[in-house]
């Protein structure tokens, strides 16, 4: 290994431009792998609020057509009693809540004060049971009170200071869109990269506010679950498919019928990006599509790499022939080559993870999809870089060598070794 | 007995308008614990044949017999194998490797021998470099070595690993008169101490004739 090394050193003096250009092209190549796995792994990865991901479900679509005409159909989120069907009492299930999917994006103030922009969720009070907020002060609304719609808020620290000045907050009247509510508790500024936790401010909802149910059982719920330990989420799908035939009875009247969509899904399938309420997600497609895109963006630097390696190789013929005169096989040659480049290639490849780590730390709201989410984007490090993170990105490292070594291991172990001597 | 044995050895180099005659059914005989010289004008075929003897290159023709080993099914890895348990090489131009220090060039064919321990490894390096005079140099890069000092270390490494058979190509070549003297008697200390078999190629009358026997080539073929 020392001798690698030594050598590795030697090239890199002596071919400084071709060795420096290597060592950081591989650094890149993995900084930006490494920048499209955090971008995934925010999506799927589970920390705090949301640090239940790996059991949570999200039933937050309903798409209904007509019996006769397909073409005839509406999609969106669920009704209060579409909701309460197809969720409620879901053996298998340790906690629910009802929450309205979408955000408002909404003036807060103070009373006759000066207004900004917020992220508004309307939500149930089991929802901070569900998702793991700091709180900083107060506490959150209770199931009573939610369920009596009454206008108590709870706020991030950002937007208290923003809205209320210096703390405390809690008891102090702040306007929301031209409603007045009590703020009861303030919560840490949650991250934005927290899709289905995140918001600036959250009122009461209960799925007795009909206020939003439309016609054909659409509404602005969904339903976000926390499975028991051990339970298969197939189980709670099973449930989930045999009430639609309760919706369909429901809907009948009006000619219409409920699609199943294979939900409730879980945060994988949400974050998808081709997540649509009236298309069965394709998960395999996705995935094999993320795979193609990798495989690009390894083949691209692996192409230019590999030229590189040969370059740096086609001045070591000698060596190789010296090397082969001594008894080194063709097998120890391609061995000896792939493992010095996969030296080369590691500490470009950490060079690449600290680059990713800097800016994992500093541009974390970049990762975010929603560009409005407005005062989240507090770095989740521990979501954005775990040890499947660096571990891929070592895999990273591994495959990019391999791409790149392999052709020039193979011609130089395939020199005549006296060719390979008399080469000038 | 004969530990080289050269029968009927043909070596065509064949481009599309021309081909080429380097060696033309040689036939040559080493003993045991001999040193002998090869000589001729350039291009007669002197550093193919060693080549062939090395097992660095294939002839088109004719059978190659090392230490009772012939080698035509041989595999690319077991030429490599007994090239690495039984030959030594040392080349005009040193060719040590630039990168490597002097212990690690030496060290360089055990490194390719397996069951040695690195610590065993470094006491035969130490051992030889010892024997040549070049222990206070072990830790210099080749390119801070004399001529003369290279050529030794190229010995070194030849022989570090006890081969039967050392090859040598214009040893002296690129030295001076006082140097290639030097090389010339460690070569002679080798054959007569170690009973290693010595061929080597020269162009230089009279070292040649200090060795035991002169084979003459000539456009590819024996002349005496």
């Amino acid at each position: 290994m020392k001798t690698k090394l030594k050598q590795i050193y030697y090239d890199m003096r002596h071919q400084p431009v071709i060795a420096w250009v290597t060592f950081f092209a591989t650094a890149m190549s993995v900084f930006l792998i490494m920048v499209i796995i955090m971008m995934q792994n925010v999506k799927s990865a589970p920390f705090a609020p949301e640090s239940c991901r790996d059991r949570l479900l999200l039933g937050v679509n309903l798409h209904v057509e007509d019996i006769e005409d397909q073409d005839i159909n509406s999609s969106s989120s669920l009704s209060s009693v579409a909701a309460r069907v197809l969720y409620d009492d879901i053996d298998g299930v340790e906690k629910i809540s009802y929450y309205h999917k979408w955000m408002d994006d909404s003036e807060v103030s103070v009373p006759g004060g000066e207004s900004c922009m917020a992220q508004l969720r309307k939500a149930d009070a089991a929802f901070f049971n569900i998702f793991d907020y700091t709180l900083i002060e107060g506490r959150y609304y209770t199931t009573e009170e939610a369920d009596a719609l009454m206008p108590l808020a709870v706020i991030t620290e950002t937007v208290a200071r923003n809205v209320l000045g210096d703390a405390p907050w809690t008891g102090r009247d702040i306007v929301i869109d031209d409603r007045q509510y009590t703020v009861v508790g303030v919560v840490r500024d949650i991250s934005s990269l927290a899709m289905t936790a995140y918001a600036d401010l959250f009122v009461p909802t209960a799925l007795s506010d009909t206020e939003g149910d439309r016609d054909n059982l659409l509404g602005q719920f969904g339903a976000v679950m926390v499975v028991k330990e051990g339970v298969d989420f197939s189980h709670i799908r099973q449930q989930v498919k045999a009430r639609y035939s309760t919706l369909d009875a429901m809907l009948a009247q009006s000619g219409m019928r409920a699609v199943y969509h294979e939900g409730p899904y879980e945060q994988e399938v949400i974050s998808n990006d081709d997540l649509y309420s009236n298309v069965t997600p394709d998960l395999t497609s996705a995935k094999r599509m993320h795979l193609i895109i990798y495989a690009i963006l390894l083949l691209v630097p692996a192409v230019n790499l590999s030229s590189m390696l040969h370059s740096r190789l086609s001045r070591r013929i000698r060596e190789i022939g010296i090397r082969r005169a001594f008894g080194c096989t063709r097998k120890r040659i391609i061995a000896d080559v792939i493992i010095e480049n996969f030296i080369v290639t590691l500490l470009g490849g950490a060079v690449g993870v600290v680059t990713g780590v800097i800016f994992a730390a500093t541009y974390s709201g970049l990762y975010n999809d929603y560009e409005n989410f407005r005062y989240g984007d507090t770095p989740v490090m521990g979501a954005l870089l775990n040890w499947q993170t660096v571990g891929v990105a070592l895999l990273v490292c591994f495959i990019l060598n391999i791409f790149s070594a392999a052709l020039p291991a193979w011609y130089a172990s395939s020199l005549k070794p006296v060719e390979a001597l008399n080469s000038k | 007995m004969s530990i080289i044995k050269l029968s009927e050895i043909n070596k065509v180099y064949q481009t599309k308008e021309i081909e080429t005659i380097a060696l033309d059914h040689v036939n040559i005989d080493v003993k045991r614990g001999e040193f002998v010289s090869i000589m001729g004008p350039s291009g007669c075929g002197k550093s193919t044949l060693l080549n062939i003897i090395g097992l660095l290159d294939r002839p088109n023709g004719g059978k190659v017999t090392l230490l009772d080993h012939t080698f035509d099914k041989s595999s690319d890895t077991e030429l490599s194998q007994f090239r690495n348990a039984n030959i030594g090489f040392v080349f005009q131009s040193f060719h040590l490797i630039p990168a490597l220090d002097v212990a690690a060039n030496v060290e360089l064919p055990l490194v390719y021998r397996t069951g040695l321990s690195a610590r065993k490894r470094r006491e035969k390096v130490e051992e030889v470099l010892q024997r040549l005079n070049m222990t206070h140099r072990m830790h210099h890069m080749p390119s801070e070595l004399s001529g003369g000092q290279c050529q030794r270390v190229a010995i070194a490494r030849a022989i570090v690993g006890s081969p039967s058979i050392i090859l040598a190509d214009e040893p002296t070549g690129n030295l001076d008169s006082r140097m290639g003297a030097e090389v010339m008697n460690i070569l002679h200390t080798l054959n007569k101490e170690n009973g290693t078999t010595i061929v080597m190629v020269t162009h230089n009358e009279s070292q040649a004739r200090d060795t035991d026997r002169i084979i003459r080539f000539f456009d590819g073929r024996v002349i005496s």
